[in-house]
């Protein structure tokens, strides 16, 4: 069926066939359902937009989203994601995930990703825990959590997505509750419209592997970021990225500054180059021969 | 004495101008329409260590590195110490040293019979007298390598001319001066004239191994790379940093080696040709990805160029020891191609066969390269672009795309006669689809039965069946067609094992080489055939476990495989003809001929 002229597309639409394999109570189940209204609010056309993602429970909604969709290896969807967008600018790429996937195996790909402000958007579906493998401790679980992996409490200090995106240069930084399906909704929906890299910290709690009362535990430390928030203030920035989400997780838009993208670095790359030209396999070929000009002349 | 080809070579420290020297000679043969091969060796420091050069030039195509030397130049005894397993000088080598390396007779790097035999040329002192610069001494030293064999002077001094052209003139007369000095103090050590008749009046070619395959690259159509920098690659993701943008292109430096192979996967997904390029470490980080491109039948060239390993290994020097990584390296059972550039004008074709076989069979194709082939610069006959073919991946068409029944509903890994289903391209309506690792069936949905993985594995596989047939100039065979003795190689061992088959035929035996490029899935029957009739098969190759021969092995018919005979080395050298005669029982040329 041709999808050419796109009529007003609502969420039915960008629904997958393929069941989800998610545990029942799963927060990803809210954070697919704001990502279906976020593309219907901005009525995209699925066979122009990418959703790239890694390995991890949350990595499978690739297969649950009606664009072109990519479920890859394990800590690799941000490059994969990159690849994509530079082959072809006009598509809407979107790149999901855990924190697994993001902020263990796949880290160094977050820095570099946010450094270039690639235009592409990241959801990192965060539970604190390995819930595909069953159940050990992640980057993101807290100090002390017992796990299959950590038998006698987590030794490790918990890594801070938000703090590391800042410190990365990421253009874009919000955090979510996949408990509050509208407000992860407005979010989503304000990443895909940004231009550059956005990055939302998603908090989706696992129920199977860090028990049902984490849904109330976030709840009791969720709040709004205050009245006069400035997310393109720095240092209001800052404040909220240093604060402890053991205590306290504020959830909106955090941080937004304008920046070239990455591919407008290579366009004008391309633009610089070109303007030597014209150039032709003939001309690359001439280059190798020496003195190919006075050869020329003298035949 | 009438020769052919001859032989140079030449040490120093940094800063010595050996590596110009050699390209202002091998400029200069190129212009008078011979065939060259340039091959530099480095000390391990970043800038500024010992340097030294082989330089053969020919009136036919340089195969190899050629053995003998007819000249050597050493500027110091200390410097050429660290070459001398690699410029070897015999009792007919011109030998040349500075005057004033002050090395003790007993210390000086030579079999003690050369040492009598040493010129002593006042390079520096006359660089300072003529051209006012120490700098100079390489000038010099052009121009005693022209004085000795008696080349004619004119190229050079065109060439001096063009050099220091923006120097002004009074630059260039002096540098003029230099090299007639120095021609004219080395005619007294003239042992006969080499005459080496021009090939060809029309422009030859002068390109370095991986140039020709980003060259390559460009004109099959690669629009896109990233790549993390490893010697001995570097070259290749410079020259497509430098091209690419001038035909639309992009280049990506990635952060490392996983993110290069999966930015590559991501654009070839996206519709553009796509490579990446590594050597043997990086190569070992990119193998999990390579298995993503094999399931998810993405097209993707990944270029090895190969060096002296395992781990670090010695990055400068050539080897083939990733054989059998690159055909096996891949966990779980990954359809793949790979194939191997066997010289300089190869990496071009072989680049473009690489990316018309992963276009055409929806598959990552490995492209092995090794140092040898990848640093070393020859003359060649300019690459006839007339020739140039081009393939694309095979697309939906709007009927099959506009018949498709849902979203995400395209059948993406259809089944087909030849097993190779059409592929959208995100952007194109009614195509959408789920592409996994995971795997899947035909619309892409995760599959975990033993019958559907069964049939998947074997459409991956299968596809390939024809890839030997429809590239069948991949074998490469030479010599006689009822020859009893045959040398079986692979990659840049090609070169050797084509000349000593000419040197076994010049003295009356009959020989055959078999190189096949094609390496997997290995053309049995193409390979069978040009072996045919021959009594013993040489495997030669640079790997110590010998891994061709035990591939070979496990690919070729029984009766065949009971012909092959092992001979292998480390690498750190390139295949020497004579090694290759030594190995085949014959010691040396002479012998070859009793």
């Amino acid at each position: 069926m041709a999808h050419q002229a796109v009529a007003r597309l609502t969420v039915k639409d960008y629904k997958a066939d393929l069941k989800p394999v998610w545990c029942p109570g799963c927060g990803d189940f809210g954070v697919v359902a704001a990502m279906y209204q976020a593309l219907a609010k901005l009525n995209l056309d699925p066979d122009n937009t990418v959703l790239v993602s890694g390995i991890g429970c949350s990595s499978r909604v690739s297969g649950y989203v009606n664009t072109y969709s990519f479920n890859t290896i394990h800590g690799r969807a941000l490059p994969i994601a990159t690849g994509v967008k530079l082959a072809n600018p006009g598509l809407t790429v979107l790149v999901a995930g855990g924190d697994g996937d993001g902020f263990a195996i796949g880290t160094s790909h977050f820095v570099h990703t946010a450094r270039r402000n690639i235009d592409i958007s990241y959801v990192c579906m965060d539970n604190g825990i390995y819930g595909l493998t069953k159940g050990q401790v992640s980057p993101t679980s807290p100090h002390d959590l017992v796990t299959k992996t950590s038998s006698y409490g987590n030794i490790e200090a918990p890594m801070n997505p938000v703090l590391m995106a800042l410190t990365c240069g990421a253009t874009f930084i919000a955090r979510a509750f996949s408990g509050d399906p509208k407000h992860s909704q407005e979010i989503i929906t304000a990443a895909i419209a940004h231009r550059g890299f956005a990055f939302v910290h998603m908090v989706s709690p696992c129920v199977t592997y860090r028990g049902r009362e984490q849904f109330d535990i976030v709840r009791e430390r969720i709040r709004a970021l205050p009245e006069g928030f400035d997310p393109t203030n720095r240092d209001q920035a800052r404040a909220v990225a240093f604060e402890n989400t053991e205590e306290v997780i504020s959830l909106g838009l955090i941080y937004r500054e304008e920046r070239a993208t990455f591919e407008d670095g290579h366009d004008r790359a391309r633009r610089k180059a070109q303007a030597r030209g014209p150039f032709s396999y003939e001309s690359i070929l001439h280059s190798f021969i020496p003195d190919h000009e006075a050869a020329a002349a003298r035949k | 004495m009438s020769r052919r080809d001859l032989v140079v070579g030449m040490a120093g420290a940094g800063g010595d101008g050996v590596v110009s020297a050699g390209e202002l000679a091998l400029n200069v043969a190129a212009q008078q329409g011979l065939f060259g091969m340039l091959v530099k060796s480095f000390g391990p420091q970043i800038r500024g260590g010992e340097s030294s050069i082989r330089l053969r030039l020919s009136s036919e195509p340089v195969l190899s590195q050629g053995d003998e030397l007819d000249v050597l130049i050493a500027f110091n005894w200390a410097d050429y110490a660290r070459f001398r397993s690699e410029l070897v000088p015999n009792a007919q080598t011109i030998i040349f040293v500075d005057e004033q390396d002050k090395t003790p007779e007993a210390d000086i790097p030579l079999a003690e019979p050369l040492k009598a035999a040493v010129r002593r040329i006042p390079f520096e002192q006359i660089a300072v007298e003529k051209a006012g610069t120490a700098l100079a001494k390489n000038i010099v030293a052009v121009g005693v390598l022209a004085g000795a064999l008696n080349l004619p002077t004119e190229g050079f001094v065109k060439a001096i001319g063009r050099r220091f052209a923006k120097k002004g003139e009074k630059v260039v007369a002096a540098n003029v001066a230099a090299l007639a000095a120095g021609a004219e103090i080395a005619t007294q050590y003239r042992k006969g004239d080499v005459h080496l008749a021009p090939a060809t009046s029309e422009p030859m070619m002068i390109i370095a191994g991986n140039d020709a395959t980003g060259f390559g690259a460009l004109a099959a159509g690669c629009r896109f790379i990233a790549s993390y920098p490893i010697t001995p690659q570097s070259e290749v993701m410079e020259f497509l940093n430098r091209e690419l943008p001038k035909f639309g292109g992009t280049m990506v430096q990635g952060e490392d080696e996983l993110a290069s192979i999966a930015m590559s996967i991501g654009a070839s997904y996206a519709g553009v040709k796509s490579m990446t390029a590594s050597s043997g470490p990086g190569i070992s980080l990119k193998q999990e990805a390579i298995g993503l491109a094999s399931i998810a039948e993405i097209p993707l060239v990944v270029l090895n160029v190969q060096r002296v390993g395992p781990s670090t290994g010695i990055p400068t020097k050539t080897e083939q020891g990733d054989l059998l990584q690159g055909i096996f390296g891949t966990h779980g059972d990954a359809s793949k191609v790979v194939v191997g550039t066997t010289d300089v004008e190869d990496c071009f074709w072989v680049t473009v066969d690489a990316f018309n076989i992963a276009e055409e069979y929806q598959t990552p194709v490995l492209v092995l390269s090794d140092q040898f082939v990848g640093h070393r610069t020859e003359i060649v006959r300019p690459f006839d672009l007339s020739k140039l073919v081009v393939r694309d991946r095979k697309k939906p068409t709007d009927e099959a795309l506009a018949a498709v029944a849902h979203r995400h509903g395209f059948a993406r890994f259809a089944a087909t006669d030849d097993r190779i289903s059409p592929m959208s391209i995100p952007g194109m309506a009614g195509g959408s689809y789920l592409n996994s690792g995971l795997e899947h069936d035909v619309v892409g949905a995760p599959l975990s039965g033993v019958a559907g993985h069964q049939q998947m594995t074997e459409k991956r596989w299968k596809k390939l069946d024809t890839v030997a047939e429809h590239y069948p100039h991949l074998t490469v065979v030479a010599g006689a067609p009822d020859a009893e003795i045959g040398i079986l190689a692979w990659g840049s061992c090609k070169g050797a094992a084509l000349e000593a088959v000419a040197a076994l035929q010049a003295v009356g035996v009959k020989a055959r080489a078999v190189v096949p490029r094609l390496l997997w899935p290995f053309p049995v029957a193409e390979v069978e055939a040009a072996l045919a009739g021959l009594r013993a098969i040489h495997v030669v190759e640079l790997s110590y476990s010998a891994q061709f021969y035990t591939f070979l092995k496990s690919q070729l018919s029984a009766a065949v495989a009971a012909r092959l005979v092992r001979h292998a080395r480390a690498g750190g050298a390139p295949l020497g003809v004579d090694e290759v005669l030594a190995w085949l029982g014959a010691d040396g040329r002479r012998v070859a001929a009793d």
